[in-house]
Protein backbone atom coordinates (compact mmCIF):
# COMPACT_ATOMS: atom_id res chain seq x y z
CA UNK A 1 0.00 0.00 0.00
CA UNK A 2 2.82 2.37 0.89
CA UNK A 3 4.50 1.59 -2.47
CA UNK A 4 1.29 2.46 -4.31
CA UNK A 5 1.00 5.79 -2.45
CA UNK A 6 4.60 6.62 -3.27
CA UNK A 7 3.97 5.77 -6.92
CA UNK A 8 0.93 8.05 -6.99
CA UNK A 9 2.93 10.89 -5.45
CA UNK A 10 5.73 10.52 -8.00
CA UNK A 11 3.19 10.29 -10.81
CA UNK A 12 1.55 13.53 -9.60
CA UNK A 13 4.96 15.18 -9.29
CA UNK A 14 5.92 14.21 -12.83
CA UNK A 15 2.54 15.24 -14.23
CA UNK A 16 2.77 18.64 -12.53
CA UNK A 17 6.38 19.32 -13.45
CA UNK A 18 6.38 18.00 -17.02
CA UNK A 19 2.87 19.30 -17.64
CA UNK A 20 3.80 22.89 -16.82
CA UNK A 21 7.06 22.70 -18.78
CA UNK A 22 5.21 21.22 -21.77
CA UNK A 23 2.53 23.90 -21.49
CA UNK A 24 5.15 26.63 -21.49
CA UNK A 25 7.02 25.10 -24.44
CA UNK A 26 4.30 23.79 -26.70
CA UNK A 27 1.62 26.45 -26.43
CA UNK A 28 2.04 29.47 -28.74
CA UNK A 29 1.77 32.24 -26.19
CA UNK A 30 2.34 34.86 -28.82
CA UNK A 31 0.02 34.35 -31.78
CA UNK A 32 -0.33 37.50 -33.84
CA UNK A 33 -3.27 37.88 -36.22
CA UNK A 34 -2.25 37.20 -39.79
CA UNK A 35 -4.69 38.60 -42.33
CA UNK A 36 -4.63 36.98 -45.77
CA UNK A 37 -1.78 38.48 -47.80
CA UNK A 38 -2.86 39.73 -51.25
CA UNK A 39 0.28 38.67 -53.09
CA UNK A 40 0.67 37.98 -56.81
CA UNK A 41 3.43 35.47 -57.51
CA UNK A 42 5.46 35.96 -60.69
CA UNK A 43 7.00 33.18 -62.84
CA UNK A 44 10.48 34.06 -61.46
CA UNK A 45 9.10 33.47 -57.93
CA UNK A 46 9.03 37.20 -57.23
CA UNK A 47 6.01 38.50 -55.33
CA UNK A 48 4.01 41.66 -56.02
CA UNK A 49 2.16 43.26 -53.14
CA UNK A 50 0.50 46.63 -52.72
CA UNK A 51 0.26 48.52 -49.45
CA UNK A 52 -2.01 51.54 -49.11
CA UNK A 53 -2.19 54.45 -46.67
CA UNK A 54 -5.29 56.66 -46.62
CA UNK A 55 -4.70 60.25 -45.66
CA UNK A 56 -5.47 61.83 -43.31
CA UNK A 57 -7.17 59.01 -41.36
CA UNK A 58 -4.13 56.70 -41.23
CA UNK A 59 -1.69 59.32 -39.93
CA UNK A 60 -0.22 58.49 -36.53
CA UNK A 61 2.60 61.03 -36.47
CA UNK A 62 4.03 63.75 -38.70
CA UNK A 63 6.97 65.79 -37.46
CA UNK A 64 5.85 68.45 -39.96
CA UNK A 65 7.71 70.86 -42.20
CA UNK A 66 8.86 74.29 -41.12
CA UNK A 67 6.53 75.81 -43.74
CA UNK A 68 3.47 74.15 -42.17
CA UNK A 69 2.99 71.91 -45.23
CA UNK A 70 2.57 69.19 -44.18
CA UNK A 71 1.60 70.25 -40.68
CA UNK A 72 2.79 68.66 -37.46
CA UNK A 73 0.51 65.89 -36.18
CA UNK A 74 -0.83 65.25 -33.57
CA UNK A 75 -1.26 68.93 -32.81
CA UNK A 76 -0.05 68.42 -29.24
CA UNK A 77 3.19 66.73 -30.36
CA UNK A 78 6.07 68.57 -28.73
CA UNK A 79 9.45 68.60 -30.46
CA UNK A 80 12.44 70.74 -29.47
CA UNK A 81 12.34 74.06 -31.32
CA UNK A 82 14.76 74.19 -34.22
CA UNK A 83 16.09 70.66 -33.68
CA UNK A 84 16.63 68.43 -36.70
CA UNK A 85 15.38 70.86 -39.37
CA UNK A 86 16.38 68.58 -42.26
CA UNK A 87 14.66 65.46 -40.94
CA UNK A 88 11.06 64.52 -41.57
CA UNK A 89 9.47 61.65 -39.63
CA UNK A 90 6.05 60.13 -40.32
CA UNK A 91 4.18 57.14 -38.90
CA UNK A 92 1.07 55.64 -40.49
CA UNK A 93 -1.33 52.76 -40.19
CA UNK A 94 -0.82 50.49 -43.18
CA UNK A 95 -3.54 48.78 -45.23
CA UNK A 96 -3.59 46.03 -47.82
CA UNK A 97 -5.05 46.66 -51.27
CA UNK A 98 -8.50 45.68 -49.94
CA UNK A 99 -8.33 48.46 -47.37
CA UNK A 100 -7.90 46.32 -44.24
CA UNK A 101 -5.43 47.66 -41.67
CA UNK A 102 -2.60 45.13 -41.55
CA UNK A 103 0.36 46.94 -40.04
CA UNK A 104 2.15 50.11 -39.02
CA UNK A 105 4.69 52.01 -41.12
CA UNK A 106 7.38 54.55 -40.30
CA UNK A 107 8.95 56.86 -42.88
CA UNK A 108 12.03 59.05 -42.49
CA UNK A 109 13.45 61.42 -45.03
CA UNK A 110 16.58 63.49 -44.77
CA UNK A 111 18.61 65.71 -47.09
CA UNK A 112 22.17 64.37 -47.29
CA UNK A 113 24.88 64.71 -49.92
CA UNK A 114 22.75 67.09 -52.02
CA UNK A 115 19.89 64.61 -52.39
CA UNK A 116 16.98 63.57 -50.21
CA UNK A 117 17.01 59.99 -48.92
CA UNK A 118 13.90 58.25 -47.64
CA UNK A 119 13.39 55.01 -45.76
CA UNK A 120 10.37 52.98 -44.72
CA UNK A 121 9.78 50.26 -42.15
CA UNK A 122 6.56 48.36 -42.85
CA UNK A 123 5.76 46.21 -39.80
CA UNK A 124 3.13 43.51 -40.32
CA UNK A 125 2.41 41.47 -37.16
CA UNK A 126 2.64 37.78 -37.92
CA UNK A 127 4.83 38.40 -40.98
CA UNK A 128 7.64 40.66 -39.78
CA UNK A 129 9.08 43.91 -41.03
CA UNK A 130 10.02 45.02 -44.52
CA UNK A 131 12.77 47.64 -44.94
CA UNK A 132 12.64 49.97 -47.97
CA UNK A 133 14.90 52.81 -49.07
CA UNK A 134 15.06 55.22 -51.97
CA UNK A 135 16.29 58.60 -53.12
CA UNK A 136 13.52 61.17 -53.49
CA UNK A 137 12.57 62.27 -56.97
CA UNK A 138 12.51 66.07 -57.17
CA UNK A 139 12.33 68.04 -53.97
CA UNK A 140 9.81 65.84 -52.21
CA UNK A 141 6.26 66.56 -51.14
CA UNK A 142 6.87 70.00 -49.64
CA UNK A 143 8.61 71.26 -52.80
CA UNK A 144 5.70 69.98 -54.91
CA UNK A 145 3.14 71.70 -52.67
CA UNK A 146 5.12 74.95 -52.81
CA UNK A 147 5.43 74.64 -56.59
CA UNK A 148 1.63 74.54 -56.73
CA UNK A 149 1.46 77.75 -54.68
CA UNK A 150 -0.10 76.06 -51.68
CA UNK A 151 0.15 78.00 -48.45
CA UNK A 152 -0.30 76.79 -44.89
CA UNK A 153 -3.70 77.88 -43.60
CA UNK A 154 -5.26 77.92 -47.07
CA UNK A 155 -7.24 74.83 -48.05
CA UNK A 156 -6.72 73.44 -51.55
CA UNK A 157 -8.74 71.00 -53.63
CA UNK A 158 -7.39 69.34 -56.71
CA UNK A 159 -5.58 66.25 -57.82
CA UNK A 160 -2.01 65.38 -58.45
CA UNK A 161 0.11 62.26 -58.45
CA UNK A 162 3.69 62.23 -57.24
CA UNK A 163 5.95 59.22 -57.62
CA UNK A 164 8.51 59.84 -54.94
CA UNK A 165 10.89 56.96 -55.61
CA UNK A 166 14.02 57.45 -57.68
CA UNK A 167 17.18 55.25 -57.69
CA UNK A 168 18.66 53.05 -56.20
CA UNK A 169 17.51 50.67 -58.94
CA UNK A 170 16.73 51.48 -62.60
CA UNK A 171 13.32 52.80 -63.66
CA UNK A 172 12.93 55.00 -60.62
CA UNK A 173 12.38 52.24 -58.13
CA UNK A 174 13.53 52.08 -54.56
CA UNK A 175 15.35 49.15 -53.00
CA UNK A 176 13.98 46.44 -50.68
CA UNK A 177 16.60 45.76 -47.98
CA UNK A 178 15.15 42.66 -46.34
CA UNK A 179 13.73 42.88 -42.85
CA UNK A 180 12.73 40.40 -40.20
CA UNK A 181 10.95 37.02 -40.04
CA UNK A 182 9.38 36.20 -43.43
CA UNK A 183 11.16 39.16 -45.09
CA UNK A 184 14.60 38.56 -43.56
CA UNK A 185 16.07 37.19 -46.78
CA UNK A 186 14.13 39.27 -49.28
CA UNK A 187 15.43 41.83 -51.73
CA UNK A 188 13.70 43.56 -54.60
CA UNK A 189 12.35 46.95 -55.52
CA UNK A 190 9.33 49.19 -54.98
CA UNK A 191 7.60 52.41 -55.92
CA UNK A 192 6.04 54.98 -53.61
CA UNK A 193 3.23 56.98 -55.18
CA UNK A 194 1.25 59.77 -53.53
CA UNK A 195 -2.17 60.53 -55.04
CA UNK A 196 -3.38 63.69 -53.36
CA UNK A 197 -6.85 65.18 -53.67
CA UNK A 198 -6.37 68.19 -51.44
CA UNK A 199 -4.85 69.80 -48.40
CA UNK A 200 -7.02 71.14 -45.59
CA UNK A 201 -6.65 74.43 -43.75
CA UNK A 202 -4.59 72.71 -41.05
CA UNK A 203 -2.02 71.58 -43.63
CA UNK A 204 -3.11 67.94 -43.64
CA UNK A 205 -2.82 66.23 -47.03
CA UNK A 206 -5.79 64.18 -48.29
CA UNK A 207 -5.46 61.20 -50.59
CA UNK A 208 -3.59 57.91 -50.66
CA UNK A 209 -0.03 56.65 -50.58
CA UNK A 210 0.58 53.46 -52.53
CA UNK A 211 3.65 51.32 -51.95
CA UNK A 212 4.02 48.65 -54.61
CA UNK A 213 6.68 46.09 -53.74
CA UNK A 214 8.32 43.45 -55.89
CA UNK A 215 10.16 41.12 -53.51
CA UNK A 216 12.43 38.24 -54.40
CA UNK A 217 13.93 35.67 -52.04
CA UNK A 218 17.71 36.17 -52.00
CA UNK A 219 20.02 33.16 -52.22
CA UNK B 1 -9.71 9.75 -1.23
CA UNK B 2 -6.28 9.44 0.31
CA UNK B 3 -4.86 8.45 -3.08
CA UNK B 4 -6.34 11.56 -4.69
CA UNK B 5 -4.86 13.80 -1.99
CA UNK B 6 -1.44 12.20 -2.45
CA UNK B 7 -1.66 12.63 -6.24
CA UNK B 8 -2.74 16.27 -5.93
CA UNK B 9 0.04 16.93 -3.41
CA UNK B 10 2.55 15.48 -5.91
CA UNK B 11 0.98 17.51 -8.72
CA UNK B 12 1.27 20.78 -6.81
CA UNK B 13 4.84 20.11 -5.78
CA UNK B 14 5.61 19.21 -9.41
CA UNK B 15 4.11 22.48 -10.64
CA UNK B 16 6.11 24.38 -8.01
CA UNK B 17 9.27 22.53 -9.09
CA UNK B 18 8.65 23.42 -12.76
CA UNK B 19 7.99 27.05 -11.81
CA UNK B 20 11.31 27.11 -9.92
CA UNK B 21 13.07 25.62 -12.96
CA UNK B 22 11.57 28.33 -15.17
CA UNK B 23 12.37 31.07 -12.67
CA UNK B 24 16.04 30.16 -12.27
CA UNK B 25 16.50 28.77 -15.80
CA UNK B 26 19.84 30.07 -17.12
CA UNK B 27 18.82 29.45 -20.74
CA UNK B 28 16.18 32.19 -20.63
CA UNK B 29 18.13 34.58 -18.41
CA UNK B 30 20.47 37.37 -19.34
CA UNK B 31 23.80 36.12 -20.74
CA UNK B 32 26.79 36.95 -18.58
CA UNK B 33 28.43 39.06 -21.27
CA UNK B 34 27.07 41.73 -23.61
CA UNK B 35 27.73 41.14 -27.33
CA UNK B 36 31.29 41.92 -28.35
CA UNK B 37 31.38 44.96 -30.62
CA UNK B 38 33.09 44.58 -33.96
CA UNK B 39 36.44 46.19 -34.65
CA UNK B 40 35.53 49.46 -36.28
CA UNK B 41 33.73 52.67 -35.42
CA UNK B 42 31.18 52.92 -32.62
CA UNK B 43 28.85 55.73 -31.61
CA UNK B 44 26.76 56.05 -28.45
CA UNK B 45 23.35 57.63 -28.09
CA UNK B 46 21.05 58.20 -25.16
CA UNK B 47 17.30 58.43 -24.77
CA UNK B 48 14.78 57.77 -22.03
CA UNK B 49 11.07 57.44 -21.36
CA UNK B 50 10.77 61.16 -20.60
CA UNK B 51 8.61 63.19 -22.97
CA UNK B 52 11.69 65.22 -24.03
CA UNK B 53 13.27 62.03 -25.36
CA UNK B 54 10.23 60.03 -26.38
CA UNK B 55 7.75 62.56 -27.78
CA UNK B 56 5.49 59.89 -29.30
CA UNK B 57 4.55 56.44 -28.11
CA UNK B 58 1.41 54.59 -29.09
CA UNK B 59 -0.03 51.10 -28.72
CA UNK B 60 -3.41 49.43 -28.45
CA UNK B 61 -4.31 51.24 -25.25
CA UNK B 62 -4.59 47.95 -23.37
CA UNK B 63 -0.98 48.01 -22.13
CA UNK B 64 0.31 49.53 -18.95
CA UNK B 65 2.74 51.82 -20.80
CA UNK B 66 1.96 55.52 -21.07
CA UNK B 67 0.87 56.86 -24.49
CA UNK B 68 1.88 60.30 -25.69
CA UNK B 69 1.05 62.87 -26.81
CA UNK B 70 -2.45 62.73 -25.39
CA UNK B 71 -4.19 62.84 -28.77
CA UNK B 72 -1.99 60.25 -30.51
CA UNK B 73 -4.12 57.66 -32.38
CA UNK B 74 -4.31 54.26 -30.69
CA UNK B 75 -3.41 51.09 -32.58
CA UNK B 76 -6.83 49.69 -31.73
CA UNK B 77 -7.45 47.51 -34.82
CA UNK B 78 -7.22 43.82 -33.91
CA UNK B 79 -4.65 43.20 -36.65
CA UNK B 80 -2.17 45.73 -35.25
CA UNK B 81 -3.05 45.41 -31.57
CA UNK B 82 0.25 43.53 -30.82
CA UNK B 83 2.38 46.49 -32.01
CA UNK B 84 3.76 49.54 -30.31
CA UNK B 85 5.34 52.41 -32.18
CA UNK B 86 7.45 55.26 -30.91
CA UNK B 87 9.64 58.14 -31.96
CA UNK B 88 12.80 58.79 -29.94
CA UNK B 89 15.10 61.77 -29.95
CA UNK B 90 18.71 60.61 -29.79
CA UNK B 91 21.14 62.60 -27.69
CA UNK B 92 24.92 62.58 -27.57
CA UNK B 93 26.99 62.50 -24.38
CA UNK B 94 26.45 66.26 -23.94
CA UNK B 95 22.68 65.88 -24.06
CA UNK B 96 22.34 67.54 -27.48
CA UNK B 97 19.71 66.13 -29.85
CA UNK B 98 21.70 64.68 -32.76
CA UNK B 99 19.13 62.48 -34.42
CA UNK B 100 15.87 60.65 -34.21
CA UNK B 101 14.71 57.07 -34.37
CA UNK B 102 11.41 55.37 -35.13
CA UNK B 103 10.87 52.04 -33.42
CA UNK B 104 8.06 49.59 -34.14
CA UNK B 105 7.97 46.51 -31.92
CA UNK B 106 5.96 43.40 -31.07
CA UNK B 107 6.40 40.32 -28.91
CA UNK B 108 8.21 37.64 -30.94
CA UNK B 109 6.18 34.63 -32.01
CA UNK B 110 8.95 32.22 -30.98
CA UNK B 111 8.92 33.43 -27.39
CA UNK B 112 9.71 30.36 -25.27
CA UNK B 113 10.23 30.71 -21.54
CA UNK B 114 12.08 27.40 -21.30
CA UNK B 115 14.76 27.99 -23.91
CA UNK B 116 14.84 31.61 -25.09
CA UNK B 117 12.93 33.88 -22.71
CA UNK B 118 10.29 36.49 -23.51
CA UNK B 119 11.42 38.02 -26.76
CA UNK B 120 10.53 41.36 -28.30
CA UNK B 121 11.30 42.05 -31.97
CA UNK B 122 11.76 45.63 -33.08
CA UNK B 123 12.58 47.37 -36.34
CA UNK B 124 14.07 50.83 -36.40
CA UNK B 125 14.89 53.70 -38.72
CA UNK B 126 17.71 55.78 -37.27
CA UNK B 127 18.43 59.21 -38.73
CA UNK B 128 21.45 61.14 -37.52
CA UNK B 129 21.20 64.79 -38.46
CA UNK B 130 23.56 65.58 -41.34
CA UNK B 131 25.45 62.31 -40.83
CA UNK B 132 23.50 59.36 -42.15
CA UNK B 133 20.58 56.99 -41.91
CA UNK B 134 20.32 53.31 -41.05
CA UNK B 135 17.85 50.53 -40.42
CA UNK B 136 18.16 48.31 -37.36
CA UNK B 137 16.48 45.00 -36.66
CA UNK B 138 16.68 43.88 -33.07
CA UNK B 139 15.53 41.09 -30.80
CA UNK B 140 15.61 41.54 -27.03
CA UNK B 141 14.85 39.22 -24.13
CA UNK B 142 12.86 41.10 -21.48
CA UNK B 143 12.36 38.11 -19.16
CA UNK B 144 15.22 39.02 -16.74
CA UNK B 145 13.71 42.50 -16.21
CA UNK B 146 10.21 41.08 -15.78
CA UNK B 147 11.44 38.42 -13.37
CA UNK B 148 13.56 40.66 -11.18
CA UNK B 149 11.52 43.87 -11.16
CA UNK B 150 8.11 43.76 -12.80
CA UNK B 151 6.65 40.50 -11.44
CA UNK B 152 7.66 41.21 -7.80
CA UNK B 153 6.28 44.78 -8.12
CA UNK B 154 2.99 43.53 -9.58
CA UNK B 155 2.76 40.81 -6.95
CA UNK B 156 3.37 43.22 -4.05
CA UNK B 157 1.44 46.05 -5.75
CA UNK B 158 4.17 48.42 -4.70
CA UNK B 159 6.31 50.74 -6.85
CA UNK B 160 9.97 49.76 -7.15
CA UNK B 161 12.89 52.13 -6.99
CA UNK B 162 16.54 51.27 -7.32
CA UNK B 163 18.88 50.64 -10.18
CA UNK B 164 18.98 47.71 -12.57
CA UNK B 165 21.22 47.68 -15.62
CA UNK B 166 20.52 45.17 -18.32
CA UNK B 167 21.53 44.40 -21.89
CA UNK B 168 18.74 42.25 -23.29
CA UNK B 169 20.35 41.72 -26.72
CA UNK B 170 19.17 38.45 -28.28
CA UNK B 171 19.84 38.83 -31.98
CA UNK B 172 19.22 38.47 -34.81
CA UNK B 173 23.00 38.43 -35.42
CA UNK B 174 24.87 35.37 -34.23
CA UNK B 175 26.76 37.49 -31.68
CA UNK B 176 23.30 38.43 -30.26
CA UNK B 177 23.62 42.07 -31.35
CA UNK B 178 20.94 43.69 -33.46
CA UNK B 179 21.63 44.10 -37.15
CA UNK B 180 22.36 47.61 -38.45
CA UNK B 181 21.97 48.27 -42.19
CA UNK B 182 23.29 51.59 -43.48
CA UNK B 183 21.07 53.57 -45.85
CA UNK B 184 22.72 56.89 -46.60
CA UNK B 185 25.48 59.31 -45.62
CA UNK B 186 28.51 57.89 -43.84
CA UNK B 187 26.54 54.75 -42.97
CA UNK B 188 25.57 53.96 -46.60
CA UNK B 189 26.02 50.29 -47.43
CA UNK B 190 27.56 49.35 -44.07
CA UNK B 191 26.46 46.23 -42.19
CA UNK B 192 26.97 46.66 -38.46
CA UNK B 193 25.67 46.06 -34.96
CA UNK B 194 23.22 47.77 -32.65
CA UNK B 195 23.10 47.01 -28.94
CA UNK B 196 20.70 48.58 -26.46
CA UNK B 197 21.75 48.93 -22.82
CA UNK B 198 19.10 49.92 -20.30
CA UNK B 199 19.11 51.41 -16.82
CA UNK B 200 15.83 51.00 -14.98
CA UNK B 201 15.46 53.22 -11.93
CA UNK B 202 11.75 53.15 -11.13
CA UNK B 203 8.85 50.84 -11.91
CA UNK B 204 5.21 51.44 -11.13
CA UNK B 205 2.93 48.38 -11.13
CA UNK B 206 0.12 50.48 -12.66
CA UNK B 207 2.00 52.02 -15.61
CA UNK B 208 5.20 49.98 -15.96
CA UNK B 209 8.69 51.49 -16.15
CA UNK B 210 8.67 55.16 -15.15
CA UNK B 211 12.39 55.99 -15.14
CA UNK B 212 14.13 54.02 -17.88
CA UNK B 213 17.23 55.19 -19.68
CA UNK B 214 18.37 53.71 -22.99
CA UNK B 215 21.95 53.80 -24.15
CA UNK B 216 22.28 52.58 -27.71
CA UNK B 217 25.58 51.66 -29.32
CA UNK B 218 25.88 51.56 -33.09
CA UNK B 219 28.98 49.86 -34.40
CA UNK B 220 30.11 49.56 -38.02
CA UNK B 221 33.24 48.14 -39.64
CA UNK B 222 36.09 50.57 -40.14
CA UNK B 223 35.62 52.11 -43.61
CA UNK B 224 38.53 51.32 -45.89
CA UNK B 225 40.91 54.24 -46.33
CA UNK B 226 41.02 55.46 -49.97
CA UNK B 227 44.79 54.72 -50.10
CA UNK B 228 44.37 51.08 -49.06
CA UNK B 229 41.51 50.65 -51.57
CA UNK B 230 43.62 51.93 -54.45
CA UNK B 231 46.61 49.87 -53.26
CA UNK B 232 44.46 46.73 -53.23
CA UNK B 233 43.44 47.42 -56.81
Amino acid sequence: MRGFTRLLFILGLLCGCLGLLALVTLVDWVDHPRPRAHVSVLPNEGALEQFVIRLPRDRILDSGHASGLPSRYPADLVLPAGALPDLHVEHFKLRDREGEVIGVAARHSQRLDASTHAAWVLYLPGRGSLLLQHSEAGGGLNAELVRRNLRAGTPWDGEFTLQRTAGATPAGRGQVRGGSQEFARHGGSYTETWRLTGVDAEGRPRGTIEIDTLTVLQP
Amino acid sequence: MKSLVVFLAGLMIGVALAAAILWFNPLSGEPRHAPVLMHGVSADFHASLRAEDLPMLTHSGARRLVMRPESVPELWESTIEPLDAGMLLLRDADGQVVGTASRIAAAARDTDLLQRGILVDSSWIISLDGVGMAFAVQRENVWPMLREIALPAWFRREPWQGEMRFTPAAGPREDRAGRLLGIAGVLAGLDGQMVGNYRLRAFDPAIGPTVLEWHGVLSVPQPEAPDSVSAAR
